[in-house]
């Protein structure tokens, strides 16, 4: 679809929105292709392409917010598509006490094109599959497998934003995610091994050192190997070492959520209110930015047009900020931080994480372990899931004792769990090494809106305290 | 008369990519077409957030002999039906073949279709804001212990298409109505948080949700710890049970996984997997339940299966691709994900998994208890949990202790630690009481013997 004719769009619905009455209209264009291989013992199980394009309205009335969204671009379908955004809004704008208000802004005219050496695009089918081929025929090296995945997954495209303030911002998602599954008999049951990578890059970083299908594939095989002799996580409070993965999607589902300013405006957060104070330990430093040095997912702005930066929350342990769009940046008096996102032009862009993670400390993984001496290693994450009240819940899907200061014996699956302050406040060390990464085989949920890639990840971090429940 | 012309466009729509198909040589096809109105009002302490509009898309699928590939769009223009075409036949002709892909079916006589309510089709969202209003209403207690409410209320309606260039052109529509509501409390520093819902094919009645959704959270004040690791008898509400047993059967049904090895079930067929007492059927024709089609995502008539008869596994769920893989039909258990459908492939659900009530309520299951662990709610890390091993472990954080037959007070967050297929072994009790539940799965209360449970 040709840019000037989508922009020349926006702002036709944007015109027609204050026509109708609306005080404010952002008009958001999606112009997304994402593609997925699944290739399931050695079979091509799923091939595909899917084009999403549409256009989303939000339109403000009396700082009352309505949303609505087609696929068709022409121009009385928009027309449609406002009034139907209008409507809702006026509908609803008696119930409010909250309104949906910006400060003034000047007007943005932006075009950021994210350029990669080799683009996912311009690569074949027949390369990506040779890919996962190479992948699994590594994982089967190391395990007697009985079942293999391989799975790839890229999302690129263009994005239009205008809105009210007659700004035009383009920009141009795009990502990868490749992943190798390992499964292996043992006697009793399965053993399950994984490895992947994700990012906002081209295909160039797969010639990086451990980033190869190679060695993708070794490390899947590998680890479900080691899961065939795991033994039971030993139940109840432990100290831990908790890898950088699993330390990213700590930081994202606890800390991350909680800090979104929808929750905080609310008062719905159990760290509504709180800034200023010491929440957590010296060592805990957490930041949400955009475009970030360490990789994860490139997002140089949110659905409200905003330029994403860097979010600091959390400072040496002390709460320093939330995550804002721009009316509860408005309402809170404070700046806007570029989180107003949307997973795609069907949903109204709602705060949401960018990339997530903890700063990285000096430590190196040997004076880590030491550090925690007796306790689990917890590496790989198959995700986890955290309340408004603060309670958590992390599955650790790789880890291992560590005993006398050494990693010893794999363990089986096991879940950490706790309130994520406390966790904050137990924790007595931050690795160096960072690994920050970003997915298309899952993402971020909230409100119904899943899965929006965001980045995730961290250093290692020794936690003095968390529980464990294993056997 | 909107859901008829509704279902008259999608279907001409099918008709319509089929005839592209035809035009482009295309010698096999299959159309998966969807439309559907999402009207959605949402509300905490002053703030609202709306979305009113219509999802439609179509999901393509072309085999080039036994090569098949997958390509989908938004919305119903004609060029972008061609480029999609156009894309899965680039794909299919691209890719290896699938020896085991043995086509696309060639007819199908629509099953039974649920309730369809007109008078969804036909509220205005200034009702729509009313329900949302009593619900405010009812959270606008004068109570410090009370935080804050997230209440929620919404409409479906719409339906989808399936066509094939094998003969197949089939459709099925659907109605629905629901409301949620949570709520967080707080007392002496200590937060709680609880959720109450309603959904259903018809217009539903959402007064009292508030107030149990806030009365819920205040309940749970005043948690105390449970000291130590222990094996207890666990009690599920038949919320909890149906979030447990959906996670299980999900899985472990999954004809697929089966002939993948990947399933932990896969040996299991006619053998013994839950007690004698435990009855299961898979049902896709209940008019009432929000998940009942006339067809499932391939067009395949949905109907009932038999799945656990007293305790011993008696069929895994297929859809068109695996079934005759594994030897038999698709038992109509083709499903696409949500939010989009039209962007998935066909994968493999339960329709409506419905337990056989047994004698005693949850009360009566409390009551037959020295010691045992309450559960309530959502806990976390059900959906994170091994399947392959199925082991699980997770955090109740609406846990209540159970002593000398009595709910004696609430528990801090507890983790309960079991594997998924062992506990069906080691149920104790089914319960009476069965609730209707947007799960897979519908469960009574369920007493299970067993799991680790710490604190």
């Amino acid at each position: 679809m040709e840019k000037d004719y989508v922009l020349d769009l926006l702002h036709k619905a944007v015109d027609h929105g204050h026509k109708l009455g609306a005080d404010f209209v952002e008009a958001r264009y999606d112009d997304l292709t994402l593609t997925t291989i699944n290739y399931t013992n050695e079979q091509v199980k799923e091939s595909s392409t899917k084009q999403r394009r549409g256009i989303g309205i939000m339109t403000c009335i009396n700082g009352s917010p309505g949303y609505s969204f087609t696929p068709i671009l022409e121009t009385d379908a928009l027309k449609e598509t406002t009034k139907r955004a209008l409507g809702i809004a006026k509908s609803t704008e008696s119930l409010l006490t909250f309104k949906h208000k910006y400060s003034d802004r000047p007007i943005i005219k932006d075009s950021i094109e994210h350029k990669v050496k080799i683009h996912p695009m311009d690569v074949e089918f027949e390369e990506k599959l040779d890919m996962l081929k190479r992948g699994v025929a590594c994982a089967k090296e190391q395990v007697d497998a009985q079942s293999t995945i391989g799975l790839w997954g890229e999302l690129w495209g263009n994005k239009l934003f205008v809105n009210s303030e007659q700004s035009e911002i383009y920009w141009t998602p795009l990502l990868f995610d490749m992943r190798i599954v390992a499964i292996a008999m043992t006697e009793t049951t399965q053993a399950r091994g994984s490895d992947g990578v994700g990012q906002s890059q081209g295909m160039e970083y797969f010639k990086l050192k451990g980033k190869d299908p190679e060695t993708i594939g070794t490390n899947a095989g590998k680890y479900c190997n080691e899961q065939t002799k795991a033994v039971a996580a030993p139940g109840g409070k432990q100290k831990a070492l908790v890898g950088p993965r699993m330390a990213g999607v700590l930081a994202h589902e606890s800390f991350g959520h909680l800090s979104e300013s929808d929750f905080v405006i609310t008062g719905m957060s159990p760290i509504s209110d709180r800034v200023g104070e010491q929440l957590g330990s010296e060592h805990a430093t957490i930041i949400d930015e955009g475009i970030s040095e360490y990789g994860g997912f490139f997002l140089p702005y949110d659905d409200q047009g905003t330029k994403t930066g860097k979010t600091v929350l959390m400072d040496k342990g002390m709460l320093v900020g939330y995550l804002h769009d721009r009316s509860t940046a408005n309402k809170m008096n404070t700046e806007t931080t570029g989180n107003s996102r949307a997973i795609t032009f069907m949903y109204p862009s709602i705060p949401r994480m960018k990339n997530t993670y903890f700063k990285p400390g000096n430590l190196s993984i040997e004076e880590s372990v030491e550090m925690v001496g007796d306790g689990i290693y917890a590496v790989g994450t198959s995700g986890g899931q955290a309340g408004l009240d603060g309670a958590f819940l992390f599955k650790c899907s790789r880890g291992y004792l560590i005993e006398n200061n050494e990693i010893t014996t794999p363990i089986k699956d096991a879940a950490l769990s706790g309130q994520i302050l406390d966790f904050i406040s137990q924790i007595s060390g931050v690795g160096k090494e960072m690994d920050l990464f970003t997915s298309y085989f899952g993402g971020c949920g909230k409100g119904g809106q899943y899965p929006l890639p965001v980045g995730l990840g961290g250093p290692s971090i020794v936690v003095d305290e968390v529980l464990v429940g294993g056997e | 008369m909107v859901l008829e012309k509704l279902r008259s466009e999608i279907l001409e729509v099918a008709d319509l990519a089929l005839k592209y198909a035809k035009d482009m040589s295309i010698q096999t096809a299959e159309a998966y077409i969807i439309k559907n109105s999402l009207t959605e009002v949402k509300y905490s302490k002053g703030k609202t957030e709306c979305r009113d509009g219509m999802l439609q898309g179509i999901g393509i699928r072309v085999a080039e002999g036994k090569k098949v590939g997958f390509a989908t769009c938004a919305g119903f223009a004609h060029d972008s039906i061609k480029s999609t075409l156009a894309n899965a036949h680039k794909i299919a002709k691209n890719r290896p073949e699938d020896p085991r892909f043995s086509g696309f079916i060639s007819d199908s006589k629509p099953g039974k279709e649920g309730i369809l309510d007109t008078n969804i089709t036909e509220l205005d969202t200034e009702t729509l804001v009313g329900h949302l209003a009593s619900l405010v209403k009812e959270a606008d207690i004068d109570d410090q212990r009370l935080v804050g409410a997230d209440i929620e209320v919404g409409t479906q309606w719409g339906g989808f298409a399936v066509a094939t260039t094998e003969g197949c052109l089939v459709s099925s529509l659907n109605t629905a109505h629901y409301g949620t509501v949570y709520s967080v409390a707080m007392g002496q520093g200590e937060r709680s948080t609880a959720f109450d819902f309603k959904v259903g094919r018809t217009i539903q009645d959402l007064s009292g949700l508030g107030s149990n959704a806030i009365n819920k959270a205040f309940k749970h004040l005043g948690s105390k710890p449970l000291g130590k690791s222990l094996k207890l008898p666990t009690i599920w509400e038949p919320l909890t049970a149906s979030m447990l047993l959906s996670t299980t059967f999900q899985v472990g049904l999954n004809g697929g996984t089966v002939v993948e090895k990947q399933n932990p079930l896969m040996h299991k067929l006619n053998e013994q997997i839950a007690t004698k007492d435990f009855q299961l059927n898979d049902d896709g024709t209940i008019p009432t339940k929000i998940s009942s089609e006339a067809i499932d995502a391939e067009g395949t008539t949905i109907g009932k299966t038999e799945i656990v008869k007293d305790g011993v596994l008696k069929s895994f769920l297929f859809d068109n691709f695996y079934g005759p893989i594994f030897g038999t039909k698709s038992t109509g258990n083709a499903q696409r994900n949500e939010p989009t459908r039209y962007e998935n492939m066909p994968a493999i659900s339960p329709n409506k998994l419905v337990l056989q009530p047994g004698t005693k309520n949850k009360d009566e299951q409390i009551a037959a208890y020295d010691k045992a662990i309450f559960i309530e709610g959502f806990p976390m890390g059900m959906g994170h949990s091994n399947m392959i091993t199925g082991d699980f472990s997770i955090t109740a954080t609406n846990a209540y202790l159970v002593e000398k037959g009595e709910i004696v007070h609430p528990l801090k967050p507890v983790s309960i630690a079991g594997n998924f297929f062992e506990s069906l072994m080691k149920i104790q009790h089914i319960g009476s009481d069965p609730v209707d539940l947007p799960f897979p799965l519908e469960s009574s209360t369920l007493t299970i013997d067993g799991h680790t449970v710490s604190s």
